[in-house]
């Protein structure tokens, strides 16, 4: 069923091991930026809409 | 000359990574797919160096290579700010520190887990360039710590540069005294004084690899920047406003 | 430039150091308390504290440089004594090497002082060696509280900062720590350990009073 992974010896598990560690941290680390990145600028938004609505 | 004055000026920074964010984002992640692909499918295995599992070597080199180079630009950001108070320098200078740290600590995982295999231990006390990265993970730790506990971002920034800037004088000295301390362990094999010894097979896809990997890592780094100036901008409207009301 | 408010700072940490009624005692309770309690942790074979006695005095050391730095500049910063400092024409950084100087000599060298007993009860051969490990001890604890004393300057104004010098401060401690241990036990390859030792030292006093000096800058505003 997997065929399309490659054939990898006894140490198989280390290696998916590592990469699986790597998807989680770098994954981690683009959503989480991300998701910052979004909420200031929606926060800057919502200020400056609040801005114009007092003036 | 133009390209450093628009990473001076956060309206001109905001513009330029408008675009070059999304160019590293997206060039990033095809190197890493082909170093990947290279990696797990095409490279052969070495026996020499224990079969596949030199094939972690492609996420783990690149790793590495950005934890140290993060620190460093750190650093360099740090004493920028420190000397020029360019506004964006720190602003970098803050971005860096939790993905250097992710970076580092994806390398010292990494590093774990092709130990077990290798020598036999989930951590080899005796291997200079893992203990080294331990300690600039905590380097990253404390500056991060520090900067959380100041009360004003000025504070922050100041405390900050003064610490990466000691940090980094230190780095040198903390890899020289753990190399001193240990004799148990491969030399750096990409980059040698007779030049690249790594056969070429090894060497494209992992050089090309630890390029996504830095391309990635401008790119968050760029975005985090965006983040911060749009806070501080909030926070400067937040100012105006009460002050007005 | 006048030396007299760096011998003053000097003075005043002295003096603080015995204010509390126990001066250098405080510190070597401590180191010793920390130290003792390793073989009740890990058992008492002989040859195992022998091995193991260096390296723990080297981390009593380290601990309790920590803990004893924690108010050093905090003090001056809520007393004002900061603000008077930086009035003054003596350099800011000559008067932080001078108050950590003074830290060392009630908290430092007393435990250098202290280490061959220590020792002793880890089971080493009585002999020159220990007046030898006592030198290193001071040496290397000089270093300690240099860049113990940065991690203090730079959270003098945070409170409860002791676990954020430690933070800030241990992985300056490597290369202390390293060539310290590796002087005294004399290890393969260690011959320049005691030279290293040294210049390591030098360079955390050329350094760490001017990052000091800004740290307190810093807290002053």
């Amino acid at each position: 069923m997997m065929d399309f992974l490659p054939h990898l010896d006894k140490n198989a598990a280390y290696i998916w091991a590592c990469y699986g560690l790597g998807l989680v941290l770098i994954g981690g680390a683009v959503i989480g930026v991300v998701l910052k990145a979004r909420a200031a600028k929606s926060a800057l938004e919502r200020m400056n809409v609040s801005d114009e609505d007092a003036s | 000359m133009g390209m450093l004055s628009a990473f001076a000026n956060p309206h001109r920074f905001l513009a330029l990574s408008n675009w070059l964010a999304p160019l590293f984002y997206a060039l990033g992640a095809v190197l890493i797919g082909w170093g990947l692909w290279q990696g797990l499918y095409i490279v052969p295995k070495d026996e020499y160096q224990g079969g596949d599992i030199m094939r972690v070597m492609f996420i783990h080199v690149p790793a590495a290579w950005l934890a140290m180079a993060s620190y460093s630009a750190m650093a360099v950001a740090s004493f920028t700010w420190f000397i020029w108070r360019h506004e964006l320098a720190d602003i970098a200078a803050k971005a860096i520190a939790p993905l250097g740290a992710t970076w580092t600590a994806l390398c010292l995982a990494t590093g774990s887990v092709w130990g077990k295999p290798t020598w036999g231990t989930w951590w080899q006390w005796d291997d200079a360039r893992m203990m080294s990265v331990l300690f600039l993970l905590f380097l990253f730790l404390g500056y991060m710590a520090l900067r959380a506990a100041m009360d004003s971002r000025q504070k922050a920034a100041r405390a900050g540069a003064i610490l990466a800037m000691v940090g980094g004088l230190n780095v040198p000295l903390i890899k020289f005294s753990v190399d001193m301390f240990t004799s148990l362990h491969q030399d750096s094999s990409v980059i040698t004084s007779e030049g690249p010894k790594m056969a070429a097979v090894y060497l494209w896809p992992l050089l090309m690899s630890g390029l996504g990997h830095s391309l990635l890592f401008g790119a968050l780094v760029m975005t985090l920047m965006r983040a911060e100036i749009w806070t501080r901008r909030a926070a400067r409207q937040r100012a105006r406003l009460l002050a007005g009301a | 430039m006048s030396p007299a408010p760096i011998l003053s700072a000097f003075r005043q940490a002295l003096g603080e150091a015995w204010a509390g009624g126990a001066g250098a005692l405080l510190p070597l309770g401590f180191f010793a308390g920390a130290a003792v309690l390793v073989p009740l942790g890990i058992g008492t074979e002989p040859g195992m504290l022998r091995a193991v006695g260096p390296g723990i005095l080297w981390v009593s050391l380290a601990l309790s440089s920590l803990v004893t730095l924690e108010r050093i500049f905090q003090a001056d910063v809520e007393d004002g004594a900061l603000d008077l400092w930086l009035q003054t024409s003596a350099p800011v950084s000559a008067i932080a090497a001078a108050k950590t100087f003074a830290h060392w000599l009630t908290a430092g060298l007393p435990l250098a002082l202290m280490s061959p007993v220590l020792a002793l009860m880890f089971q080493a051969e009585a002999g020159t060696d220990l007046l030898s490990g006592a030198l290193i001890y001071g040496l290397g604890g000089l270093a300690f509280f240099f860049w113990g004393g940065v991690g203090a300057a730079l959270s003098a104004t945070v409170r409860r900062g002791g676990l954020l010098i430690a933070l800030i401060a241990l992985p300056l401690y490597v290369p202390t720590a390293i060539f310290g241990s590796m002087a005294m036990s004399g290890a393969a390859g260690g011959d320049s350990a005691p030279l290293l030792l040294v210049a390591s030292t030098l360079f955390s006093l050329a350094l760490a009073p001017f990052a000091m000096a800004a740290a307190l800058r810093l807290a002053a505003d």
